[in-house]
């Protein structure tokens, strides 16, 4: 980014400095308010415009892949929370999100609570099993954490084979999605289920960011004695951003085998727990706006990468590689382009463009802080709270008589 | 107000501290000098609770401190400022300053300590909105001591807090530091390498040598013993 104490040219041409006048005004109200609650208040009501009308004009299968979609944003707006924010490695969320569909298939067949309900406990089994592995997790260092994650996502897919007779053995359980209402396609009424749930984990979520739990996250992330002797006690966050991180998924494993109607291990290889973590970084980690297009890519990646393949006529087997490859290619591709994921790389667009338009909205601010943290990872929150910073500094400015 | 008393560190079969007994008093500046690897850091995140202690104790307020973890000693009101700068780069100022009013400080007057810490630091009331990164070395030193001071503390433990800075800021800063500790007020433990401007405002100083208590003195006896000086300090 090229943030620079003086910006030369910013007002050498009076021309453009007249333009950015006139435009001032009216691109300033354009900014969201800087109070958390309303400001996701008002991105929750302009997501779900966005869905309907998203959503009544495709067909039913465009519908179900939107739904996975918003499925997909809730596991890894949970993930871009640990890895993100608290800085802390999960190669097994894939895990969590079993123990979400498990759990659900399995009230499914031996309750009869509503929906709701099905998915709440869902989300806090998850949890719970996201906090017993974040108590030993806490004490790791990020290589052995990935370590143990990873061999969370390996071995727990073993105990439905093990126990056969209550998880159903390689076939799995089977699920009903909910009856949808009237005349709805019942794709159409799931994928509003899916995108409502995932509207508000990621609110829910922005509001934790937002927090002093989300300072003290970040706090812990960047230094863990200085966070200690400021009385944060270290361990206890860490479980709570893996508790946390774990509920997400679970509620994410849940709601994807509402589409699915089956639940077994297969839904859940290994590849999916890294896929998410590639799809997180994808995006944008600590960004909850960028979990959509992380959201996307899990989503669009092998429709994408079959067609490559078959525009290339290649043999099955190439084709399967291929597929697995394509992800990695498109990371690195990423990475090199917009270290920050896609959504630091819109960002940064972004800001250019407001610069250009709205022209400095106060005193410059050298080195701005939202850019990213030092060493160079990227942050949503601190994009978030530099567009905070210049929105208080303006309301100051105009209150002044 | 602190007691420490016979405390011993070992890393391994390495002694970092060994036998050290002192006291620091309310309003009162204890210097621990020493050369490097004294043991003046390790004595210092001993008592905040970053390093076990092997034997003896440190008390707090009749408290014992030795065995407790950093949160909970902090939540007593003993402030580490840690070595290096430990400001949180991510976080912007006003979150640094904050974040150190959770523990000790009720939500109703959290505002009001971030506002008289800004009185103290002119500087950082302009800058709060900055991520700490883009801080320079002394603004970093007095965020670090702000967030310390954010938790309204009783017992200052500063580490170097002059490492790397100008001596006009390392000068300012020793006067910042002597306007915080009157009275039966704040107290303070400050371990310096930088012994002159230590010496220029503490109470009271003591010299470990391979962690070891060699000297326990009021700082007019290191100004009147040439031999003293040039034997520990070096000048």
């Amino acid at each position: 980014m090229t943030a620079s104490p003086t910006r030369p040219g910013a007002e050498a041409a009076p021309s453009g400095a007249r333009k950015r006048v006139a435009l001032r005004p009216l691109a300033r109200r354009l900014r969201l308010p800087s109070q958390p609650l309303v400001r996701h208040s008002i991105l929750f009501v302009l997501g779900a415009g966005l869905f309907y009308v998203l959503t009544v004009n495709v067909g039913a299968y465009s519908d179900y892949q939107i739904g996975e979609i918003a499925v997909y944003a809730i596991v890894l707006g949970g993930l871009s929370v640990l890895t993100g924010l608290n800085g802390q490695f999960s190669l097994g969320h894939g895990a969590f999100m079993i123990i979400g569909a498990y759990t659900l298939a399995l009230l499914q067949l031996h309750t009869h609570v509503g929906l709701v309900e099905e998915l709440v406990i869902a989300a806090v089994i998850a949890a719970a099993a996201g906090a017993v592995v974040g108590v030993p997790a806490a004490r790791l260092s990020p290589p052995y954490l990935a370590g143990v994650t990873l061999m969370l996502a390996l071995g727990l897919p073993q105990l439905s084979a093990q126990y056969g007779s209550v998880f159903g053995g390689e076939q799995g359980l089977t699920t009903t999605p909910p009856p949808a209402p009237g005349t709805l396609s019942p794709e159409r009424w799931l994928a509003w289920i899916q995108l409502f749930c995932a509207l508000v984990v990621l609110v829910l979520l922005a509001n934790l960011v937002r927090s002093r739990f989300g300072r003290a996250f970040r706090a812990v992330r960047d230094d863990e004695v200085a966070a200690a002797v400021s009385g944060i006690h270290v361990a206890r966050t860490k479980v709570l951003a893996f508790t946390v991180s774990a509920g997400c998924a679970g509620l994410g494993g849940a709601l994807l085998v509402l589409s699915t109607g089956v639940v077994n291990v297969g839904e859940f290889p290994l590849s999916l727990s890294i896929g998410l973590l590639a799809a997180m970084v994808f995006g944008g980690a600590g960004s909850l706006v960028g979990v959509w297009w992380g959201a996307v890519a899990l989503v669009y990646m092998p429709t994408w990468s079959t067609s490559l393949s078959q525009h290339l006529s290649l043999g099955t087997s190439a084709a399967a590689y291929l597929s697995d490859s394509f992800f990695g290619v498109v990371l690195i591709i990423a990475m090199l382009v917009s270290p920050a994921g896609v959504q630091g790389g819109i960002r940064r667009i972004g800001q250019h463009l407001w610069r250009t338009v709205a022209g400095p909205a106060f005193e410059p601010v050298p080195n701005d802080p939202s850019l990213a943290a030092p060493d160079g990872t990227p942050s949503e929150v601190a994009g978030v709270e530099a567009a905070t910073v210049r929105m208080d500094q303006e309301t100051k400015e105009r209150s002044r008589p | 107000m602190l007691h420490v008393e016979g405390l011993s560190v070992r890393y391994g079969p390495v002694r970092a501290l060994d036998d050290v007994s002192f006291e620091a008093r309310p309003g009162k500046i204890t210097t621990v000098l020493g050369a490097n690897g004294a043991g003046k850091t390790t004595l210092l995140r001993t008592l905040s609770g970053l390093v076990r202690n092997h034997r003896g104790t440190a008390s707090f307020d009749g408290q014992r401190i030795t065995g407790r973890a950093p949160e909970s000693i902090a939540r007593l009101g003993v402030s580490h400022v840690p070595e290096g700068r430990g400001v949180i780069a991510e976080l912007t100022v006003d979150e640094n300053l904050r974040l150190g009013t959770f523990v000790r400080v009720r939500r109703g007057e959290r505002r009001a300590v971030v506002d008289e810490i800004y009185e103290r630091f002119p500087q950082l009331r302009d800058k709060r909105h900055r991520s700490a990164s883009t801080l320079s070395g002394g603004e970093r030193q007095m965020l670090v001591i702000g967030r310390a001071l954010a938790c309204r503390p009783r017992l200052l433990l500063l580490d170097e807090p002059s490492l790397g800075l100008s001596p006009i800021v390392t000068a300012q800063l020793m006067a910042t530091l002597r306007e915080l500790t009157t009275g039966d007020g704040l107290g303070a433990v400050l371990v310096e390498q930088n012994a002159r401007s230590a010496l220029s405002v503490a109470d009271w100083a003591i010299v470990l040598n391979l962690g070891r208590v060699v000297v326990a003195d009021r700082p007019a006896r290191f100004a009147a013993d040439a031999d003293l000086r040039r034997h520990y300090l070096g000048f």
